[in-house]
């Protein structure tokens, strides 16, 4: 069906040579919730580095910590514990006591409202950056002009924010994060005030200008598809965890865990206890009976340790499993099923199946009908199935 | 988490903070502010009590030992719990008027916040003693005209109990429809709909649902009012006093005043009554509103359905412009009337009408002249001082750790609580004499006029700050730019409409103030306060109701144009 790809040799054999720009060293911040609530910790011992020229994105959603954490970074928030570098300047550590204010930090920040000035105009609120940061005056304006023309916007240079789309006030606020060439930009949600088309667009935008400008980019979305569309590395956030950081086909090929198994596309996961093992072919019993998983498939890269009697789950995409309307020749991970319900997508078909107990999801290209209610037959080639290990978080959701 | 692993947590929280200079200076505005609230209590409390070095109650029991103790009280009592009923009762109307039925009038719902700012309440009182003296009123001489000819003797008296309670009462309303008017919006409508489907009647559902739900604002209104109308000076001095009623207010005065040599014990222990009465229903009030006893009823409100009144729509407007025309159209008819007369009498004829008052209040009298020029200059630096003041200290409430927010906040707030006499009189004792000696200077009524007013100052800085989103001001921070740049560039310039009416209100409050003005200004620091006081004291009307028309107009004119200003949004498609 699908192709594999992993080339995460390729992305990650740059990063070992450069000096991380961004480097997060466990980092901590907890508050009290208000009427004694007790405690969240949005950012719980978290580490990360991003390199020179590489956009990592944090993903996760509502109230997993992922916007404290670019707070911190901005000097936004104060952590509790741990160190931030950025440009190799130590901007917070708490075993030495350092703490610098935002407008110290060489970061610049994109925010979901775009927060653009109304009082100044286009030209203004790009030139701000530049004149906060000392630029001499006659430097500003080439500055200025060069960065409004590298986001289309020069001819509105005299408009006032007020005075144009939702789509060109982020490109506003984008030139105004990238005017000052810190090296480091933040973008805190930044296209979710935009309209769907228009979000699409800009992302693309914002890669192209990454990598023509160059600079380093901390970029937090709830939103996956945004997330692997910009991404040189996704970092899945958990209730103040870092639950896995890698490329966008890591993390969606090799999810370590059910909660990123879970929140990065679709994902069928059962508990099961593994019966056997063997150097071609692991066997768990999960509910639906047997399945063989061949531990020498690339998806199996990194995955959960097998030990026999042990308990696991595991994984399998839904595109990654044929239905069959006959009873099919191979007994190998065959399992009957009754279709539930069928809902036609246009590029492909989604099936709701149900063995027992479980219901299976699974994706067919292009049309199909079986009628809902007939008996089916699906298999799922051993190649296709990966072990992961549950989340680290107790109460994460499991298999949506 | 664990405790214990939150604990172990606090000893890292230790930074060498670098101090921004922008903070420097906002601590440094704190602090001050501090001092000049708190020191002045102090300096009184030790004056009263300590007398050779030695605790001494004794000025109490001489004021206590006195005859005229209890009526000032009981008088100052009745003035103001019985003009507060009659405002209670007749805004509560209002309100319920205008929000809930087809008599409603934008034009009402607007103006009447802003009345006692177009008005001065000792214009209007002046105004009053002009229309119902008794003789030479101009009502009272329209009555003649009515009804003399029928043999019958109808005659209304400005100066008499009723009187009192009256203007009391035509000062008190607006405070309290701001409140219940607001109460009224934000009742979901659906609670009065209920009632009305479950077969109740208007009245009924007026009695059973609307009032008690509104109930807490009627509570907060009437403390209020206690607040407002215990620390009043112009109406007392103006009207109580001809009546010979006698209000504590007018006798703290003119203790330090109209004695000599001053009575500054008696005038100090008045004001810790006064205090006690005020300390005890703020705390009332912090509890009634405090206690979470009734649901604040917030969200989106929906669109009420408008009861209709049918033939009473037009009596009841009729009432609300009857209050209109009370409160600012009668009382400066009045006094552009005497104003334009050689002397007042309650005969209306314009071939007699001259501008020689308005020659002499303007021209002629140089003290006039300079108190005029005085409070309208003062008014103006005042109003900026105490704006930039209240927007440094809104700005760093909202950035500082919370304890230290509330710290600064309740100091802005604090002199709301004291009342503008016992400031005047604390100020007076602490600033006039060695060691600073500004007895007699304009820089005492600036101080004591940017403290009296930095609760108003407070309350529209704070809610312009609030309106600037919170993005605004990160992306400065993240754009490079230090605090004190982000506080000029970005702050300043978007709350310049708040910003601009917290300066006409501070602007009008400050040119208009009478109470510390009659004890801290005098002939060498004239302001318009204490030329009215002094003119009225003299009885030349024709002067007084020119001068006192005059700056209405003036003043009229500011918070219309600042309400303009104000009015202008940013640029947008």
């Amino acid at each position: 069906m699908n192709t594999i790809v992993l080339d995460n040799t390729t992305r990650a054999s740059g990063q070992a040579e450069t000096p991380a720009r961004v480097r997060v060293t466990q980092l901590r911040k907890s508050f009290q919730r208000h009427g004694g609530g007790g405690e969240v910790i949005p950012v719980n011992n978290i580490s990360l580095d991003v390199a020179a020229h590489e956009m990592v994105v944090l993903l996760g959603p509502s109230g997993c910590g992922k916007t404290t954490l670019l707070r911190c970074i901005a000097g936004l928030e104060t952590p509790e514990r741990g160190e931030i570098l950025i440009n190799g300047q130590t901007v917070y550590s708490s075993p030495s006591g350092i703490l610098l204010p935002p407008n110290k930090r060489p970061v610049s920040m994109v925010f979901q409202s775009y927060a653009l000035w109304p009082h100044m105009t286009l030209f203004d609120n790009v030139a701000y950056p530049l004149q906060a940061r000392n630029v001499p005056g006659r430097d500003i304006r080439q500055r200025v002009l060069d960065t409004l023309e590298v986001v289309g916007l020069t001819a509105l240079a005299a408009q006032y924010p007020g005075q144009i789309s939702g789509g060109q006030q982020q490109r506003v606020a984008l030139a105004r994060a990238v005017v000052s060439q810190t090296g480091v930009v933040l973008f805190d949600e930044p296209l979710s005030n935009v309209d769907a088309r228009v979000r699409e667009q800009l992302r693309l935008e914002i890669r192209r200008m990454q990598k023509a400008l160059g600079f380093s980019g901390i970029y937090v979305t709830h939103d996956q598809n945004e997330a692997m569309a910009v991404a040189d590395r996704i970092a899945v956030l958990n209730d103040g965890h870092m639950e896995q950081i890698g490329t966008p086909e890591e993390i969606y090929n090799l999810p370590d865990t059910t909660y990123v198994g879970s929140f990065i596309g679709s994902a069928n996961i059962w508990k099961g206890t593994v019966r056997s093992m063997a150097a071609d072919r692991i066997v768990v019993g999960t509910t639906l009976g047997d399945l063989v998983i061949d531990p020498r498939s690339e998806l199996m890269t990194n995955a959960a340790p097998a030990t026999p009697g042990a308990e696991t789950r595991v994984l399998v995409r839904p595109e990654s499993i044929a239905v069959h309307t006959a009873a099919p020749a191979t007994a190998v991970n065959c399992i009957e099923c009754v279709v539930d319900t069928r809902v036609f997508f246009g590029s492909s078909t989604e099936y709701l199946l149900i063995a027992g107990e479980e219901r299976i999801r699974v994706w067919i290209p292009g049309i199909s009908s079986v009628p809902e209610r007939s008996t089916v037959w699906l298999t799922i080639d051993p190649g296709r199935l990966r072990l992961i290990a549950p989340s680290i978080v107790a109460n994460a959701d499991e298999g949506r | 988490m664990s405790i214990a692993q939150t604990q172990g947590a606090q000893p890292t929280r230790r930074f060498r903070f670098r101090v921004s200079a922008f903070e420097l200076l906002s601590i440094a505005v704190a602090a001050l502010i501090v001092f000049l609230v708190v020191y002045p209590a102090v300096v009184m409390l030790v004056r009263v009590f300590y007398v050779d070095g030695q605790f001494n109650a004794s000025a109490f029991q001489r004021v206590a030992s006195t005859s005229w103790l209890l009526p000032t009280l009981g008088n100052t009592a009745i003035a103001v719990l019985g003009g507060g009923f009659v405002a209670i009762v007749t805004a509560s109307l209002f309100a319920w008027l205008n929000e809930r039925t087809d008599a409603r009038l934008k034009v009402i719902g607007d103006i009447m916040p802003v009345i006692p700012l177009l008005v001065p309440a000792v214009a209007m009182a002046i105004g009053w003693v002009f229309l119902a003296s008794p003789g030479a009123g101009f009502i009272n001489g329209a009555l003649r005209a009515i009804f003399g000819p029928l043999g019958l003797n109808v005659q209304v008296n400005i100066l008499s109990w009723p009187g009192v309670i009256f203007v009391y009462a035509l000062y008190f309303v607006p405070y309290v429809y701001l409140i219940v008017a607001a109460a009224f919006r934000n009742i979901d409508p659906a609670l009065e709909e209920a009632s009305r489907l479950s077969g109740a009647s208007m009245w009924m559902t007026l009695r059973r649902v609307s009032l008690p739900a509104i109930k807490p604002a009627l509570i907060g209104a009437s403390l209020l009012i206690v607040i407002v109308g215990l620390s009043l000076y112009s109406i007392p001095v103006v009207i109580a006093n001809r009546a010979g009623i006698d209000i504590l207010s007018v006798r703290i005065l003119r203790s330090l005043t109209f004695e000599f040599p001053p009575r500054t014990d008696q005038a100090i222990v008045l004001s810790l009554f006064m205090l006690a009465a005020i300390a005890t229903v703020w705390t009332i009030q912090r509890r009634v509103t405090g206690s979470g006893n009734f649901a604040t009823i917030g969200g989106k409100s929906a669109r009420h359905v408008l009861v209709e009144l049918g033939p009473w729509k037009w009596v009841a407007r009729t009432f609300m412009f009857t209050y209109i025309l009370f409160t600012s159209i009668l009382p400066l008819a009045a006094l552009l009337l005497v104003a334009l007369q050689p002397f007042w009498r309650p005969v209306i004829d314009p071939a007699t009408f001259t501008l020689d008052n308005f020659y002499e209040a303007l021209i002629g009298r140089p003290v006039t002249r300079t108190g005029l020029m005085h409070s309208l200059g003062l008014g103006m630096v005042v109003g900026i001082v105490g704006m930039l003041l209240a927007a440094l200290m809104a700005l760093y409430v909202k950035n500082a750790p919370r304890s230290v927010g509330r710290v600064v906040d309740g100091t802005m707030k604090f002199p709301a609580a004291l009342s503008h006499i016992v400031i005047a009189v604390g100020f007076l004792l602490a600033f006039s004499g060695p060691p600073f000696n500004l007895s007699g200077t304009l820089l005492l009524l600036f101080i004591v006029y940017v403290i009296l007013h930095l609760p108003e100052a407070s309350i529209a800085a704070t809610a312009a700050v609030s309106q600037v989103g919170k993005d605004l001001l990160e992306a400065s921070e993240t754009s490079g730019a230090s605090q004190g740049r982000t506080f000029r560039k970005i702050l300043l310039p978007l709350i310049v409409p708040g910003f601009v009416s917290g300066w006409a209100l501070l602007f009008v409050l400050t040119a208009g103030e009478l109470t510390a003005s009659s004890l801290l200004a005098g002939i060498r620091n004239p302001v318009v306060g204490f030329v009215l006081l002094d003119i009225w004291e003299q009885g030349t009307f024709g002067t007084l109701a020119a001068l006192a028309f005059t700056f209405t107009m003036i003043t009229t004119a500011i918070v219309l144009i600042a309400t303009l200003v104000s009015r202008r949004g940013f640029h947008s498609r």
